[in-house]
């Protein structure tokens, strides 16, 4: 693990050096003594206001003085007991003991003694000093510059669930969790081959979070992977407490209302991303990873998709398009048919319309915009209850305060009818971020449609669609692969075509390698034993 | 990244047919009626023709010089004060041309849509949306064209596939109409709607195969020329040519009787998606005077003038005091912009053969 400065060649220097923290600063380049009772007092100085501290004492092979200092919380004291103690404790043979001088200790206890398989000899302070606040035990020996470190972190984590974001009906139940380890070790099971590379690097002066970049060597685009890793080396916060910290710093246009970056629980759907040649960022203490560059496209495609049939697929696809552009445009459509286009809805429904809106005391766009927001707070105040209340709310919300609004002659029936469907609609795309942003767009279209009816509609989705052709996520263009069109990109984009058909990866992603399937010379052994097997199969049917 | 800094073939013909048709959809039958009466679809090919080979001229000398744009290679070709003049003619002349566009696009929104707003908002909210979205690069400009080609040919061809069943053939006959009209004159004005477009020349430098541009521009042209010739088939076939004469916006009428037989009124709809091709016109010609004035005055930026030309165009836009003067106005703009815009690029293109010439004898 090092500095995300080394790991990217677009990282320039900026004036000065950013310190981690001041205690840190005065030892920066200071190495350990070799006199236990001056590192005692100097680990004493730092961690003296720290409770939570424990230093243990105890003679290495009967014979040198030592200290083992850990933080108590973080630590699994077993491990320190039984693959620690228990075999530096153990008094030596005399003939072994004779030769040995203190200075060569650790050096002896690390490579016979210590049963722990990530564990080191160190010379400089700080990384000690990060060692214990990380969850790593120092012992330190009296006589020796070397202290040893020993990885006994045992923070407690979840078991891994199913997403609550991302259900799906077909597909791994598996989701990320907050442990970095973790989830990385999901998304490997999943690719077992050498060309998957994580980069990990701590990001933040106080919190020295995990941030792990994972992409197929062979496969993802290296100026994009540079630009990634050059990103995240220009972050300068305290802390990342959770990936969507990282995905603010690091998206390309931060004013735009659309996200730019996607985001899942699902290492499945890391995983697929991966081998498109996109690149993921998983930070420690977050069950999201981050995937880039993601074109607008990604925005409705769901997992379930791609494990049912093709046709199934599409057509559900299709339809959740639909739902889209239904939670944009829909109410802001009624508004301006309504009061300046009535001419284009047929006739007896538009007798039906102004016979429901007879009473109602407010201009159309005002009713709308009223039982807009209202169901915004309903839908807000739903997500902050417990799940239980909650979904009593919601059915008290919908059908009591719709029901009573009509009644009360506050709104027509018909723009309840409108604001539901729009609302249930918004609720269709998969992803809350995307669909959260043409939730809220829907806003001024409704005003603009209000204002100026069909037109300002047309003008307000010209405004948006300008800006979505401006988009970019990692210099690649966000409306990809519809504009600039790749026909191989056509194949995923509205319908979702058979598998078999989509040979090729992302176009606009410029991998590596272009084609999904590798050419019949680079077969694996064990695939070809499977192709046997195919052979002999058919001809049985024969 | 390749496909965000070059442009593709596909894409230059997107741009031409989206940039070609616009304003001329609703008006065109009209003129084509007065014109030659029956014989409206005959001029109108003749019309498409003449401006296609005009596009293709400078397509052609636009490939001869591959590293740079016509601003760039005029100026080597015949002297830098006469190229000057000429492109700051042709600056102005697009300048001219959003003007009046916009305001015709003003005057068909006010009488359809919105009877009570005032003309000058409507020009200045599309007005807005032009300049802003002037403000960004050529490959952003040609991602706007490919996108909403869609929305502008369909529509089109929906109206006219609806209308077909209201044609009578004999409204088409004679094919080359009762009387002899002017024709050169006539078919100059329709060919200056192909003018449209001429800002492809900008973005010739940036195709990933400038050879190809000629090829691109004719299929591009060739789309929106079949456009144009359905619309004035349709729409001449469906009323004749004296009726036609006297409908403002025949295009329009033809939408409205087409969708009445469906059993609604969907003329408005059609105006409201046709308020795209309008945009994607206005925007073309905009952006040529924005980014063609950057190279004039060798400026690092064009968003500059894409904010300053707004007030002008506006100005433009507002000059006409009644429809009757915006269209012969518009007649006195094509007919002469299309001497501007066809014979300049053909006086380059003799230029450049010429001086070719000369240094393959000197070689």
């Amino acid at each position: 693990m090092g500095s995300w400065r080394g790991k990217s060649n677009l990282f320039k220097r900026t004036g000065s050096v950013p310190v981690k923290d001041l205690t840190l600063r005065k030892y920066e380049s200071m190495q350990a003594s070799s006199r236990l009772d001056e590192m005692l007092r100097m680990l004493k100085e730092v961690f003296g206001e720290t409770d939570d501290i424990a230093i243990r004492q105890f003679r290495i092979f009967g014979s040198f003085n030592a200290a083992a200092v850990f933080l108590e919380p973080m630590v699994d004291q077993d491990r320190i007991n039984r693959d620690i103690l228990q075999p530096l404790m153990t008094a030596l043979k005399d003939d072994q003991a004779q030769g040995l001088h203190a200075s060569r200790v650790a050096d002896y206890a690390l490579h016979d003694y210590l049963h722990a398989a990530d564990a080191s000899a160190e010379v400089m302070i700080v990384p000690m000093l990060l060692a214990v606040t990380s969850g790593e035990t120092v012992i330190c020996i009296d006589g020796s510059h070397k202290a040893l470190i020993v990885n006994t972190r045992d923070i407690k984590k979840r078991a891994i669930e199913q997403p609550q974001t991302e259900q799906v009906i077909r597909g791994p139940r598996e989701g990320f969790i907050e442990s970095l380890d973790t989830n990385i070790a999901l998304v490997r099971s999943r690719l077992s081959t050498t060309d998957l590379k994580v980069k990990m690097a701590p990001i933040g002066r106080r919190g020295n979070t995990n941030v792990a970049v994972c992409y197929l060597s062979s496969i993802a685009d290296p100026a994009i992977v540079e630009r990634v890793l050059g990103r995240l080396a220009k972050i300068d916060t305290d802390a990342i407490l959770d990936a969507g910290y990282i995905e603010q710093f690091i998206e390309d246009q931060p004013f735009s209302p659309f996200p730019q970056i996607q985001n899942t629980e699902r290492p499945d759907k890391t995983a697929a991303a991966l081998l498109e040649g996109r690149v993921a960022i998983l930070s420690n203490g977050s069950p999201f990873a981050l995937i880039v560059p993601c074109f607008f496209s990604q925005f409705y495609q769901t997992l379930d998709d791609y494990t049912e049939r093709f046709l199934i697929g599409s057509l559900i696809r299709i339809i959740r398009l639909v739902a889209l552009v239904t939670s944009l445009i829909f109410p802001a459509l009624y508004v301006s048919l309504i009061s300046f286009n009535p001419e284009l809805i047929p006739t007896d429904f538009a007798v039906a319309v102004a016979g429901g809106r007879a009473g109602v005391p407010f201009p159309t766009v005002m009713e709308v915009l009223m039982i807009e927001i209202s169901m915004e707070i309903l839908r807000e105040a739903t997500i902050r209850l417990p799940q239980l209340i909650g979904g009593a709310l919601s059915i008290v919300g919908v059908l009591i305060i719709g029901q009573a609004a009509v009644s009360a002659g506050f709104s027509s029936p018909i723009t309840v009818v409108i604001v539901a469907f729009t609302t249930i609609g918004s609720f269709a795309t998969p992803a809350y971020n995307a669909a959260i942003a043409l939730r809220m767009l829907r806003f001024p279209l409704i005003m603009l449609a209000g204002s100026f009816g069909l037109f300002g509609v047309l003008i307000g989705l010209l405004f948006i669609a300008n800006h979505l052709l401006a988009l970019e996520s990692f210099g690649v263009p966000y409306m990809a692969p519809f504009v600039p069109n790749s026909w191989q990109g056509f194949k995923d984009l509205l319908m979702r075509g058979p598998i078999w058909w989509m040979r090729k990866r992302p176009s606009h992603l410029h991998t590596l390698d272009a084609d999904r399937l590798p050419p019949d010379a680079a077969d694996a052994p064990t695939l070809r034993t499977l192709q046997y097997a195919g052979e002999e199969d058919s001809r049985a049917h024969e | 990244m390749s496909d965000t800094l070059s442009v593709s073939s596909i894409r230059m013909a997107a741009l031409v047919t989206s940039a070609n048709v616009g304003i001329g959809v609703l008006t065109l039958p009209r003129f084509a009626a007065v014109g030659a009466e029956s014989g409206a679809p005959l001029l109108t090919a003749a019309g498409i023709v003449c401006g296609t080979v005009s596009l293709l001229l400078l397509a052609y000398l636009c490939s001869r010089h591959p590293g740079e744009n016509l601003i760039f290679f005029s100026e080597r070709l015949i002297g830098a004060p006469a190229a000057r003049v000429m492109n700051g003619l042709l600056i102005l002349y697009f300048l001219l041309v959003s003007g009046i566009s916009l305001r015709q696009f003003g005057e068909v929104v006010v009488l359809v849509l919105l009877q009570k707003t005032p003309m000058q908002i409507i020009e200045c909210m599309l007005l807005l949306v032009v300049a802003l979205s002037a403000r960004r690069d050529l490959i952003k400009f040609s991602f706007v064209h490919s996108f909403y080609l869609p929305f502008i040919l369909l529509p089109g061809l929906f109206i006219v596939l609806i209308a077909t069943r209201s044609i009578d053939p004999d409204n088409l006959l004679p094919l080359i109409g009762n009387h002899r009209g002017d024709w050169p004159n006539e078919s100059v004005k329709i060919a200056s709607l192909s003018q449209m477009s001429f800002v492809f020349c900008l973005l010739v430098p940036l195709m990933k195969f400038p050879k190809r541009a000629a090829s691109s521009v004719a299929i591009g042209a060739a789309i929106g020329g079949a456009l144009y010739m359905l619309v004035v088939l349709t729409t001449v076939g469906m009323f004749g040519a004296e009726e036609t004469k006297i409908l403002t916006y025949p295009t329009l009428e033809t939408a409205r009787s087409a969708s009445m037989g469906a059993g609604q009124r969907l003329d408005a709809l059609f105006l409201i998606i046709w308020v795209i091709s309008i945009y994607t016109t206005i925007y073309a010609t905009y952006y040529f005077s924005v980014h063609a004035s950057r190279d004039l005055f060798r400026l690092g930026d064009h968003r500059m003038f894409a904010s300053f030309y707004m007030p002008a165009v506006y100005a433009v836009s507002m000059i006409p005091p009644n429809i009757h003067v915006l269209y012969s106005l518009w007649d006195w703009s094509g007919r002469y912009g299309f001497l501007l815009t066809a014979a300049y690029p053909l006086l380059l293109l003799i230029m450049s053969f010429i001086r070719s010439g000369r240094r393959r004898a000197h070689a």
